[in-house]
């Protein structure tokens, strides 16, 4: 394979006339469904070169073959697509040819590559894609895709090739992922850089064979890895791209470079220059706040409910630069970077110092300062100097001003003075607990008679709030009910009272429930099996942690939850006259560094108490981590299997 | 069926005598104004227009629920004019849609779907949203001469949030007629004329909003729907597809060649029949385009075979054009929604799937499935349905299957032995919708795998006793490890059952208040006897149990009696009817609490230490 690595840099390089026999020969030697029999789809190379000019403008010549392992390799590929945003980008199919499995070469009409908007929802900015139809393929054959693209992945000019220039003029970043979900054969890349350039680079998880030369006028780096095969994935685990192969290249010197960019690209267009109606609106709805924080909290959660997630396109500068807080505020609707620029126009507008921030939502930024960015937030100085992270696109009707669903995620601040990347600290699980209190009363029929008070806080809070969230008003009834009656089919709920659960700010979610439960335990003669319905996991939706699959022994990478997270359940079941207890489930007492269990049962005459305190520290793990939240979860799970057994008297 | 329908009745009286069930204000948002408009131009050009006023009343309104419109066309023959849109904030203040808002993207359901590439979506974002805000939108799709075979749609009279004033109005040009059906209302239309058009006008008032309950009747089949034509059959629809090359023209070198291959390896003639789905549905792409979009327009087997991917419908062509060039009779067949079937008015829009019926020699025809590898024939799966056979001269013929009432029976002799293993007979009978028909002609050995509580590889051997469209009865020798599942000194044994019955439906939890019918595929029966002999270390402590169970709508008997060291267990659920009317509902959910509640799901051992 390794013969072929100049042979693939050359294709790239100098199109494909040389290339048809070298190719047929690759594809015959490259492996088929006996070779890989897990994989539909195999890729023999692909070949990228990146040629940076001085003014970061890049033109990318990427060369790919393909080859059909089964049917649904051949079903999956049955039209190529590529995306790109015209109005920063550039893309061109050059060659597109299927080398069928008798040899037979067909080379592609490209008059026929359809270009059209791309399907979207939610984001509106003029998307586009490029689809050229390979049709019916079959085991065997092979496809063949050169494609030449320039620019970046969003705009700043408009003539000619301006617009295909980066916003931050000179540099240059790419992210390359030395990971797919079809095995590989040969990955390379190729980058070539004006030698005034300094280039920053590192391989992440894995290695690559690296080679770095002077050609003319530039240098030039290559990496190439052979034998790729998809990373095995583990349920609930970090994004692949924290633990996958991949390079970043940078040209950027830091992220106090790219800090201070950004400050100044919002600050030159005036992403944030108040008007008269936006100062009315934070006028009025600052009218009750008496402290620093009113303010500040009052400002998120409006911007947080009230400017909803919709992103529609301002022309010139979309992608980079957040809208106008006139425009925000007249649509009244944006993407994560509008409503954080429209937050830090009202914070101004209220006397605040405030910035925007940008962070990787999902997955980890590592050091090296290529744009590793998903996502906007905003920051504001508080009055100690320091700055405050809120995040008006994750909080709306949520009781935080920053989501703890982002905790442990890197951001890096547009600040004047520039910023250093940093990271969200762990946020304590008794910020987001959930506390079940249920008291009630067994008979010797069998039927469960009690009532119970469920109350939450931080993300727990909008866990349970998911109940009414997402209905109507007319359906909030029954997705409690639902809940009881997942427990058991005869549950019925006899009253019921939740305040106004979309009035998040006026306190912690709180949900009374009074039921009965005809045969809620079986009764067979003098005995009585049950569970608690505290320990039969009731609201188990609200606690992301008992949906993991625990049959895992051993992680090989980092796994995450939702949030960190205490749950506190009491429930006391007054029994009937007991005779004797045949089973009692065993207590639990497992204290660990990042998660805590303990639980289990009190029998005091004829009451029974159920108690369960647990803790989830954070929300990203190390595998090393896992045997103590298995533990936590494990034990859960045991005392909603295993039910009470007693006998009772007459 | 006739109770059904009287039941039906009373529903949408009472839902539209007393609009006030639920408060407007309950709502999400509330169509203050809904009006939809077909006009039928003399030169054959259709002109839709929509236009709606909508108060949006919560957040979720505005966040998730209609915050944009979509809007679908075809530019190749339609054109879509936005008339006008804007919002009136809460406080009066109008903000016009500003000219970002509208966008063109490709309709989801055409990615990687080259032949489709052409149609576009347009989202409107309307902007100035916010709660007591009202959205403003009117808009006109004119459609070419030709494109459509005739002017024909379908409108529910209702929308998932209330509507306070709702107008149908169809204007056709004088001298043609209009043909419609109104179900489930006696509304009758305003009809006048007017420059040189006829017009027909519906108006209601007060809608109430289409209940989120679950299991209701397909496609809103309980509220009021209006269909309507220019055609008083569907005679002309026929010869519309009928006229395409894709009837017309179906050989196809190509797919000779393979079939050809095919024929060498598949000697048996339902084996090559099934081997000819499995390659339309498992390996072409189903571009999931409704046919509105296309103007019901359908390309050539052939190109879709090289394209490796289709409609429904062309699937469906393919499928049989393939069947017929391997020597096989088979034809296409349309399948309509049987609640708003009207032969005396042709209308494609309520055209809700394409499939193939076919032929194994010496069987009774069997109905394909292009989505998916039908384990039941779809003459069960979609009974209630109104089928459209394309005969191959053109012709075609109407079926109507009905839902029968179906059965599962299974008797099981189990022996638990002291290590607790299972062994023992079971014999059983599945009919009507519960018959895998289908599954088990594919492969006899399936039988297998339709017990809950056994794995396939716990079945020893298996033989079919009898296998047709009706019914299928069976005998499986039985043998299981671990059959227990054991909880310190207790051991818990899940009564088995057969998987295509109640418990296929996903039934297991029943809320208790109920306001629209109840619909189920079939009334349905199932009974189960068991006989275990059981080792003299179990206590059965599950004994002596008789739930006797008799109501409106049918029984549920559950009886565990013990004898020595024998153990009896039938357990059985009768449905009278597959529609459940609301004020029989709690009788219903009477017997299936009782069908799904541990005890009677499971026998509970016990070894006392």
């Amino acid at each position: 394979m390794r013969k072929y690595l100049f042979l693939l840099v050359f294709i790239g390089s100098y199109g494909i006339s040389v290339a048809e026999d070298p190719i047929q020969d690759l594809i015959k030697r490259a492996g088929d469904a006996k070779t890989f029999p897990k994989d539909n789809l195999l890729v023999v190379f692909d070949s990228t070169i990146s040629d940076v000019q001085e003014s970061g403008l890049t033109y990318v010549r990427n060369h790919i073959l393909y080859k059909i392992l089964i049917a649904t390799g051949a079903k999956n590929l049955n039209a190529l697509t590529f995306g790109y945003d015209p109005q920063s980008a550039y893309v061109e199919i050059q060659k597109a040819a299927i080398y069928r499995r008798d040899g037979k070469i067909i080379n592609l009409d490209l008059g026929g590559v359809m270009d059209y908007p791309a399907p979207a929802r939610a984001i509106y900015w003029g998307a586009r894609e490029i689809m050229i139809e390979t049709g019916r393929l079959e085991p065997g054959d092979a496809v063949e895709v050169v494609m030449f693209k320039k620019g970046f992945t969003y705009a700043l000019l408009q003539d000619d090739d301006d617009k295909y220039i980066p916003p931050m003029r000179g540099h240059f970043y790419d992210i390359v992922e030395f990971y797919s979900s079809n095995p590989v054969n040969l990955k390379v890349y190729q980058v070539k850089v004006p030698k005034e350039k300094t280039l920053q680079f590192e391989f992440y998880n894995g290695e690559a064979q690296v080679s770095g030369w002077i050609r003319d006028d530039k240098f030039v780096y290559t990496f190439s890895k052979t034998n790729m095969v998809p990373i095995k994935s583990e349920h609930r685990m970090v994004a692949k791209s924290d633990v996958a192969p991949k390079l970043l290249i940078s040209t950027s010197p830091d992220w106090y470079a790219k800090s201070t960019w950004f400050f100044q690209v919002n600050e030159d267009y005036g992403s944030f220059d108040n008007t008269p109606e936006i100062q009315t609106k934070v006028n009025e709805i600052l009218k009750d706040a008496k402290t620093e924080l009113d303010s500040i909290s009052l400002l998120t959660h409006w911007c947080a409910d009230e400017i909803r997630y919709s992103g529609i396109s301002m022309g010139e500068g979309e992608g980079f630069t957040l809208h106008k807080g006139e425009m925000t505020f007249t649509d009244r609707c944006g993407v994560c970077k509008d409503k954080a620029g429209m937050l830090i126009t009202m914070l101004r507008a209220a006397g605040f110092e405030s910035y925007p921030a940008m962070t990787m939502a999902g997955s980890r930024i590592d050091y090296i300062p290529a744009d590793q960015f998903n996502h906007c937030v905003t920051v504001v100085k508080r009055r100690d100097g320091n700055y405050q992270l809120l995040d008006p696109t994750w909080v709306p009707f949520l009781r935080e001003l920053w989501s703890s669903a982002e905790q442990q995620q890197q951001y890096l601040m547009g600040v004047p003075e520039g910023a250093d990347l940093a990271t969200t600290p762990i946020s304590n699980p008794a910020n987001h607990y959930i506390n079940i209190t249920a008291n009630a009363e067994l008979d010797a029929n069998g039927t469960l008679t009690g009532n119970l008070i469920i109350t939450a806080e931080g993300q727990s809070d909008g866990s349970v709030r998911r109940f009414f969230k997402y209905s109507n008003k007319t359906q909030w009834d029954q997705n409690i009910e639902r809940e009881f009656l997942r427990i058991h089919p005869k549950a019925r709920i006899t009253e019921l009272e939740y305040g106004d659960p979309m009035d998040y700010m006026a306190g912690p979610i709180r949900i009374k429930v009074a039921y009965t439960i005809p045969d809620y335990a079986v009764v067979a003669g003098k005995m009585m099996i049950f569970t608690p319905i505290l320990a039969a996991q009731l609201f188990k939706s609200t606690q992301s942690h008992l949906y993991f699959n625990t049959g895992l022994e051993k992680r090989s990478y980092p796994f995450r939850d939702r949030c960190s997270r205490q749950v506190e359940i009491t429930e006391s079941i007054k029994l009937p006259d007991i005779k004797q207890t045949i089973r009692i489930p065993e207590s639990i007492d497992k204290t660990g560094q990042v998660a805590s269990i303990k639980a289990g049962y009190q029998l005091n005459g004829n009451e029974l108490r159920f108690t369960e305190i647990i803790s989830l520290g954070k929300r990203i793990y190390e595998p090393e981590e896992w045997p103590e939240y298995k533990t936590v979860v494990e034990n859960q799970n045991r005392f909603a299997k295993e039910p009470v057994i007693i006998k009772i008297n007459n | 069926m006739k109770k059904s329908i009287g039941h039906l009745i009373v529903f949408i009286s009472i839902l539209f005598t007393f609009p006030g069930m639920a408060q407007n204000e309950d709502y999400d948002a509330v169509y203050q104004k809904l009006s939809k408009s077909y006009t039928l131009n003399p030169d054959g050009s259709i002109d839709y227009r929509l236009s709606k006023s909508q108060k949006l009343q919560t957040y979720l309104s505005i966040n998730r629920l209609f915050g944009e419109t979509f809007i679908v066309f075809n530019p190749d023959f339609q054109t879509l004019k936005i008339d006008e849109a804007y919002t009136l904030m809460a406080d009066g203040k109008k903000v016009i849609t500003p000219e970002n808002a509208f966008n063109k993207v490709l309709p989801r359901f055409a990615r990687k779907a080259p032949a489709f590439n052409h149609l576009r979506e347009m989202v409107v974002t309307h902007t100035g949203l916010e709660i007591g805000s009202i959205i403003n939108l009117e808009y006109t799709i004119q459609t070419l001469n030709g494109f459509f075979p005739a002017l024909m749609a379908t409108e529910v009279l209702a929308e998932t949030q209330p509507v306070d004033r709702l107008t149908i109005y169809v204007k056709i040009p004088q001298g043609q007629e209009l043909y419609y059906h109104l179900f489930n209302s006696t509304l009758k239309p305003q009809i006048g004329n007017a420059n040189g058009y006829t017009s027909y006008k519906w108006e209601i008032e007060h809608i109430p909003a289409i209940s989120s309950e679950k299991n209701q009747l397909d496609n809103h089949g309980n509220y009021p729907t209006l269909i309507f034509s220019t055609l008083d059959s569907y005679r002309d629809l026929v010869v519309y597809f009928n006229n395409q090359q894709a009837f017309s023209n179906q050989e196809s070198t190509l797919i000779n060649e393979y079939i050809n291959k095919l024929n060498l390896k598949k000697t048996d003639k339902s084996e090559l029949i099934f081997a000819l789905q499995d390659e339309v549905v498992k390996n072409m792409k189903l571009f999931p385009v409704p046919e509105e979009y296309s103007g019901y327009r359908l390309r050539t087997p052939e190109e879709v075979w090289k394209s490796n991917g289709g409609t429904m419908a062309e699937k469906a062509v393919l499928l049989a054009s393939m069947l017929k060039q391997a020597g096989i009779s088979a034809a296409p067949v349309l399948v309509f929604d049987g609640n708003t079937w009207d032969k005396n008015v042709g209308n494609l829009t309520i055209l809700e799937e394409w499939i193939v019926q076919t032929k194994i020699p010496e069987k009774e025809p069997i109905y394909l499935s292009v989505k998916q590898i039908n384990a039941f024939d779809m003459t069960t799966l979609l009974a209630g349905q109104v089928f459209m056979v394309l005969n191959p001269d053109g012709s075609y013929t109407i079926e109507e299957p009905q839902a029968e009432k179906s059965s599962a029976m299974m008797k099981g002799i189990f022996a638990i032995e002291p290590d607790h293993s299972l062994s023992g007979n079971i014999t059983g009978e599945l009919t009507g919708r519960l018959n895998p028909y289908l599954a088990l002609l594919r492969e006899n050995e399936k039988i297998r795998h339709y017990f809950s509580g056994f794995s396939s590889s716990n079945i020893q051997q298996s033989n079919l006793l009898e296998l047709s469209s009706q019914k299928v009865s069976f005998s499986c020798q039985v043998k299981k490890e671990n059959m227990m599942k054991k909880d310190s000194s207790f051991y818990f044994f899940s009564i088995p059952l057969l998987k295509t019955g109640m418990e296929s439906s996903g039934i297991q939890t029943l809320e208790t208040k109920r306001i629209t019918p109840f619909k189920l595929s079939t009334p349905i029966e199932e009974n189960y006897e068991f006989t275990f002999a059981i080792p003299e270390d179990l206590t059965l402590i599950t004994n002596d149990i008789d739930i006797h169970i008799n109501n409106q709508i049918g029984s549920f008997v559950y009886q565990v009696k013990q004898k020595k060291n024998t153990v009896l267990v039938r357990k059985s659920l009768d449905i009278k009817e597959a529609t459940i009317a609301p004020e029989d509902y709690s009788d219903f959910k009477s017997l299936l609490d009782n069908w799904n509640i541990n005890i009677t799901r499971e026998l509970i051992f016990w070894i006392p230490q």
